[in-house]
């Protein structure tokens, strides 16, 4: 399978080169080509998305063949899949069957997720002390506690020198965000070079 | 070259007269004179058959604490007279173990000399009494070889480190001993613990009558009958063998290398260890030791270190009448075992203290280093093996064994009749091998081994269980073994050729088990599974959590069910908040918008909260015709919840009245994250079939809706790189709508004017909808119990951490303490 | 029943099913997590089906004219269904490097172009006083531009993480890197503090919308 590997590099390393040209240089055919390219990478990752979801399927009903811990659970998840997804098929996205899995189902249970959420942070907080005491977790705490402050809205306005913290805390977030920022952008950069030279091939080619 | 399982062949020791050393001639010739002397004493005492195997060092041992006496103690212990007395030292250290030790370690055959040292050195005894008498010259025939000289030399070496006390001098006649000494001293490496041995022709001459018994064997040496001539005969006349009692003359030799000092009883015993010497060589008893002389009148070539060790004949004709006694001994078989068929058995089956089996025959062997008082027993085991037995008891089986080590010391080169391999195993006997110094100086005959000789060969003892018969052996024919049979046992089939079975048993202490089984327990300590926090702590953390859950219920559900909405809004707009109304304004109307939908179900309640105030006034300021775009698959499905909860398609008056299709557009999903939105961007109908432009440049706006800075990222990158190459794109707006968890991150691309406005979270939108009178929508309706929910985080979290931090604090003080 | 009701009560039953978990894990909350999955990739698999693959691939069969050109990405996208077996799964390599080829390229492009060169010409143009419109604008930007240049120079030698044994052998940064680290550390703890309060308060917004679900279905139901 050496070949294929040689080959499937060869088809990485050319898409990319295609399309990272073509935010530089703008000759013909390049735009083309890389539009399309582009648009074959839509298909190919919509085609992912069916491959995922059919694997989640197989691994769930191995648990169920094999009658694992939490097999139930498992059918429970492929019928409900397969229900939405036949209905789906049929009916379309749009139609209101289709929407009331929405709002029935995804919206409140990732919603009420994201809820308690708010309890679990702030029992966090409180026991973050007893797990780590340092300067940094004094910091962290004391920041966003400084933070809620200035935000926080009062019966009797905004607390004073609301703007200063901000001010001052917006700035030292802000250089801290842009250092964030350039540092995933280096990252990204990174990583990327290294696909498109054939270091890293997650594709499978090695 | 001896084999495995076969015996030593048995020589004629007068056939190698001639290879003798001068010195040991001497010797020899002056035990023949003295011979005649002690005739008498030893005809009248009883004769005491040793079938044992020499120890040739015995006496060695009881001579090394020996002071400088003149006659030897093996030579005084061959005066039967002398041998009664109580001569031996009282003083036996264990010296004569560590020269026994240093020719065991010569012969590299393993030690075990407790028996040695435990028993009685009877032979120390014989070397005491050896010792009081005055040296006697001892000559031997001519014919003695330079390797009998070495060997004596040697022999004096490992002996000397006895550092026995010298035993009591006995009168005695060994004169011939100091003609070793000189002579060795002429020709060997003098060592300087030679005092021991060096007594000993000083215990010769001291004990001149017992030495003159025990010296009688030296007469027969090379087959002399009579004393005086033991040698002079030619090669293949064994010398006939002293009638002396050879038991107590031979005793010094069974004293070799033990330590206890030879006690006043044990002239029975060394009667016993010294028949072998009587035996030696035909000689029935042994010859009188000269008188002492002092060590400077003796030739060096008559002044052994040692007592010459015997021989085996050298012939068939040595076992005539005409052999000694002592002689006879020595062609006869070995009492003992050939080595390597189970020598080691052979040992542990015999009593140490005496009953030994009829001595062998000794074969013929080479006279260097020939001792006297050397039993005619076959020496066949080897040096250690044999001091196994005679340093336990004084077996004259041993002393040959002793005798042949004491050559093999003394040998600097070995002859050839000692290279040439053995034919099989059987009594040597040299039938018409006549040995003359001129032959053996000439031409290297081969000759066969004595048996004395072949038994010192080294061989391997585990394998001689199953060794086979080594004449049932095909000789080598090539290779270092040709010529060789037996050299490498050949098992029977099937067996399997096993090292000695040895104990894998660790030896280990008491100590080391104790500390491996506290290491095995903290090994054990860490691979078990810790046990799991206590249920107080647990329930202590549940406790936690469920007033948490209820205050926070409680608190916000009191807040939204009042319907409160007391809590005032700031009306400073932030600047990127201003500057997306300031966007939103400049949006040309009815011109096609596109609505980037980019967050999940979970933060729908707040990104509808924040987004619906700038939607609903761009709506209804500028009419646009909405697009909706999702790059996640449930962003799709959240299209027209938002529009429904901002009351975009809402009837009017209450909604906008817009209307899918026409005024707002779903287009779906659109896969392939960074790539699918430069797709997009590229061409939007090729991305996206159901778009409503062309061109991307043709939407007057951009709007992301995003709860995570990363998918804001990747449309500011994109859309900014695509601005660098499409100038038409430098005049769209790029509009955030961000949740809170968002915002900060998407901060920096505001400063650098990539995002032209973002509302982030929950108070921008309430400031936005103050600020621009749009109708009160979700975020006014939030905004007092977002309030009360901030201010309750903010004192549980300050109160809460305040009480954990003591509470660690005091764990941590417990802890160390 | 309308399905707006039918939608309101299971959305109340699958909210109170979640909300569960504060008591402890239990088989309800279990259950609803489930189902969620479930229908969550069955209504993701619909949304491509109908969004992607049908108007992308499958419509355009139709047309003779668009099927030559559809035949690798028609290939490609079935070929990824033999990843499915690991033993053809190298079938679907080739699609999965175009994609990979083609989102790296993507991301490159992007981080260069989008975030690199203009964050660093924002942090140089924040000491452009020219723009400031007056002078006291022109020195709150001085302070703001020193502090977020400040932020971004301390944050990335944070992440610098290259050292160098010492004498003694341990192994230990750079002085003057692990003095920019150290301060970088309060950069950063500072911005998390600022990013954790964003989250409590993007999740306190959820709690309090879901709440308000709760309140108000049984206020309407009540008929209060």
């Amino acid at each position: 399978m050496r070949i294929v590997a040689i080959l499937s590099a060869i088809a990485a390393i050319s898409a990319g080169i295609i399309v990272l040209l073509g935010y530089f240089v703008s000759i013909p055919p390049l735009p083309d080509l890389r539009l399309l390219l582009t648009d074959w990478a839509i298909l190919i990752a919509g085609m992912a998305v069916l491959v995922g979801i059919y694997n989640l399927v197989a691994v769930q009903m191995e648990k169920i063949r094999t009658r694992q811990k939490g097999g139930a659970y498992g059918a429970l998840l492929v019928l409900s899949l397969i229900i939405t997804f036949g209905f789906g098929l049929l009916l379309g996205p749009e139609d209101p069957w289709m929407r009331l899995a929405v709002e029935a189902v995804i919206v409140p249970v990732e919603a009420a997720l994201m809820a308690i959420l708010a309890v679990t942070l702030i029992y966090a907080s409180i026991r973050l002390f007893q797990r780590r005491m340092d300067v940094m977790s004094v910091l962290f705490l004391l920041a966003a506690v400084v933070f809620m402050l200035a935000i926080m809205p009062t019966p009797f306005g905004p607390i004073p020198g609301d703007w200063f913290i901000l001010l001052v805390e917006g700035a030292i977030a802000r250089g801290g965000a842009r250092g964030l920022l350039i540092g995933i952008a280096l990252g990204t950069l990174l990583t990327g070079l290294r696909v498109l030279f054939g270091m890293d091939r997650p594709y499978g080619g090695n | 070259m001896l084999q495995i399982g076969e015996k030593p062949t048995k020589k004629n020791t007068g056939e190698l007269e001639p290879i003798l050393p001068e010195w040991l001639r001497d010797v020899r010739q002056q035990a023949r004179e003295s011979a005649e002397e002690n005739a008498a004493q030893e005809a009248a005492q009883p004769k005491v058959q040793k079938n044992e195997p020499p120890d040739l060092l015995a006496g060695l041992a009881s001579q090394a604490g020996a002071d400088d006496d003149a006659i030897p103690d093996w030579l005084a212990g061959i005066n039967p007279a002398t041998a009664a007395k109580p001569s031996e030292s009282p003083a036996r250290e264990p010296a004569p173990s560590m020269a026994q030790d240093d020719r065991l370690s010569l012969m590299g055959e393993p030690e075990d000399l407790s028996d040695v040292r435990e028993e009685k050195d009877e032979l120390s005894e014989w070397f005491s009494r050896a010792s009081e008498q005055p040296g006697e010259p001892f000559t031997f025939e001519p014919g003695e070889s330079q390797d009998d000289l070495d060997l004596m030399s040697n022999l004096d070496a490992s002996a000397a480190s006895l550092q026995q006390p010298a035993p009591p001098k006995e009168e005695e006649d060994l004169g011939w001993l100091h003609d070793l000494e000189a002579s060795a001293k002429r020709s060997a490496e003098p060592s300087a613990p030679r005092q021991d041995l060096g007594s000993m022709p000083d215990n010769a001459s001291s004990q001149p009558s017992s030495g003159g018994e025990d010296l009688s064997w030296l007469n027969n040496l090379g087959g002399i009958s009579e004393p005086s001539q033991p040698f002079d005969q030619p090669q293949g006349k064994p010398v006939p063998a002293q009638p002396a009692a050879p038991q107590e003359d031979l005793s010094w030799l069974d004293n070799l290398g033990r330590t206890e000092p030879s006690q006043p009883t044990q002239p029975p015993a060394a009667q016993e260890d010294l028949s072998w010497l009587d035996n030696l060589g035909g000689t029935s008893e042994l010859p009188q030791p000269e008188p002492a002389r002092p060590s400077s009148d003796v030739p060096d070539s008559s002044s052994p270190i040692l007592s010459p060790r015997r021989t085996a004949p050298l012939s068939e004709e040595a076992e005539n009448e005409s052999l000694p006694e002592w002689l006879k001994s020595a062609t006869e078989e070995p009492s003992m075992p050939p080595l390597g068929a189970g020598a080691l058995s052979w040992f542990a089956s015999h009593d140490l203290d005496g009953n030994q089996p009829a001595a062998t025959q000794e074969s013929s062997a080479s006279l260097s280093g020939e001792m006297p008082g050397l039993s005619e027993e076959t020496p066949s085991p080897p040096f250690g093996q044999a001091q196994e037995t005679g340093g336990s008891t004084p077996s004259s089986e041993s002393l040959p064994a002793s005798n042949q080590d004491v050559d093999a010391l003394f040998s600097m080169d070995v002859p050839d009749w000692l290279s040439n391999p053995e034919s099989g195993v059987s009594d040597v006997s040299l039938q018409g091998a006549e040995i003359s110094p001129a032959e053996a100086g000439a031409s290297l005959a081969p000759v066969e081994l004595p048996s004395w000789v072949q038994a010192m060969r080294p061989v391997e003892a585990f394998i001689s269980e199953a060794a086979a018969g080594t004449e049932d052996q095909a000789p080598e024919r090539e290779g270092p073994l040709a010529g060789l049979r037996g050299v490498i046992p050949l098992l029977p089939i099937g067996s399997s050729r096993r090292p000695k079975a040895l104990s894998l048993t660790l030896q280990a202490t008491d100590e080391q088990q104790a500390g491996a089984a506290l290491l095995e327990q903290i090994l054990a300590g860490e691979t078990a599974a810790r046990p799991l926090v206590t249920s107080s702590s647990v329930a202590s953390q549940n406790v936690l959590r469920w007033v948490l859950t209820g205050l926070v219920m409680v608190v916000l559900g009191a807040m939204i069910g009042l319907r409160s909405q007391s809590m005032p809004v700031s009306t400073a707009l932030p600047v990127e908040v201003s500057a997306a109304s300031n966007a939103i304004a400049n949006i040309p109307e009815g011109a096609p918008v596109l609505v980037v939908v980019d967050y999940e179900p979970a933060l729908a309640g707040e990104l509808e909260a924040v987004s619906g105030p700038l939607l609903d006034n761009m709506v209804l300021l500028r009419h646009p015709n909405l697009s909706f775009l999702s790059t996640s698959p449930n962003g799709s499905a959240l299209v027209e919840r938002l529009v429904s909860n901002t009351k975009i398609n809402g009837p009017a008056p209450e909604g906008l009245g817009y209307q899918p299709g026409v005024q707002y557009f779903n287009l779906g999903y659109l896969p392939g994250g960074s790539a699918g939105v430069l797709a997009f961007i590229q061409s939007p109908q090729t991305a996206i079939p159901a778009a409503d432009v062309e061109n991307f440049s043709q939407y007057a706006a951009v709007i992301v809706l995003t709860d995570h800075a990363e998918s804001g990222r990747v449309w500011v990158e994109q859309l900014d790189a695509r601005k660098q190459s499409d100038p038409a794109l430098a005049s769209q707006p790029l509009l955030m709508v961000a949740s809170a968890q968002a915002g900060p991150l998407l901060q920096p691309y505001v400063s650098s004017r990539q995002v032209a406005g973002m509302i982030s979270g929950l108070p921008d939108a309430a400031r936005y909808e103050s600020v621009n009178n749009v109708p009160p929508g979700i975020a006014r309706t939030y905004w007092d119990a977002f309030g009360i929910g901030l201010l309750l985080a903010i004192i549980l979290i300050t109160f809460g951490s305040l009480w954990s931090l003591f509470t660690g604090i005091r764990l941590r003080r417990a802890g160390a303490e | 029943m309308s399905l707006d009701l039918l939608s309101a009560i299971f959305g109340l039953i699958f909210t109170l099913m979640v909300f569960s978990y504060l008591l402890g894990d239990n088989p309800l909350f279990r259950v609803a997590v489930y189902i969620f999955v479930g229908v969550s990739s069955g209504y993701a698999a619909t949304v491509v089906w109908h969004y992607v693959l049908v108007p992308k691939l499958f419509e355009p069969l139709r047309d003779p004219n668009q099927l030559v050109i559809l035949v690798i990405p028609l290939i490609l996208c079935f070929s990824l269904l033999a990843k499915l077996t690991p033993r053809i799964s190298w079938i679907g390599n080739f699609a999965m490097a175009v994609l990979v080829g083609v989102g790296a390229a993507a991301a490159i492009g992007g981080a260069v172009l989008g975030t690199l060169i203009p964050q660093v010409q924002a942090a140089i143009d924040a000491f452009d006083f020219r723009a400031a419109p007056s002078a006291s604008d022109a020195f709150f930007g001085l302070l703001s531009g020193i502090v977020m240049l400040m932020g971004t120079v301390f944050t990335l030698g944070y992440f610098h993480f290259s050292a160098e044994r010492a004498a003694d052998g341990k192994i230990r940064r750079n002085r003057v890197f692990e003095l920019i680290a150290s301060i970088g550390r309060i950069f950063i703890a500072i911005t998390f503090g600022v990013l954790f309060a964003g989250v409590y308060m993007s999740a306190l917004t959820a709690m309090i919308e879901r709440l308000g679900f709760v309140i108000n279905f049984f206020r309407q139901f009540i008929g209060i």
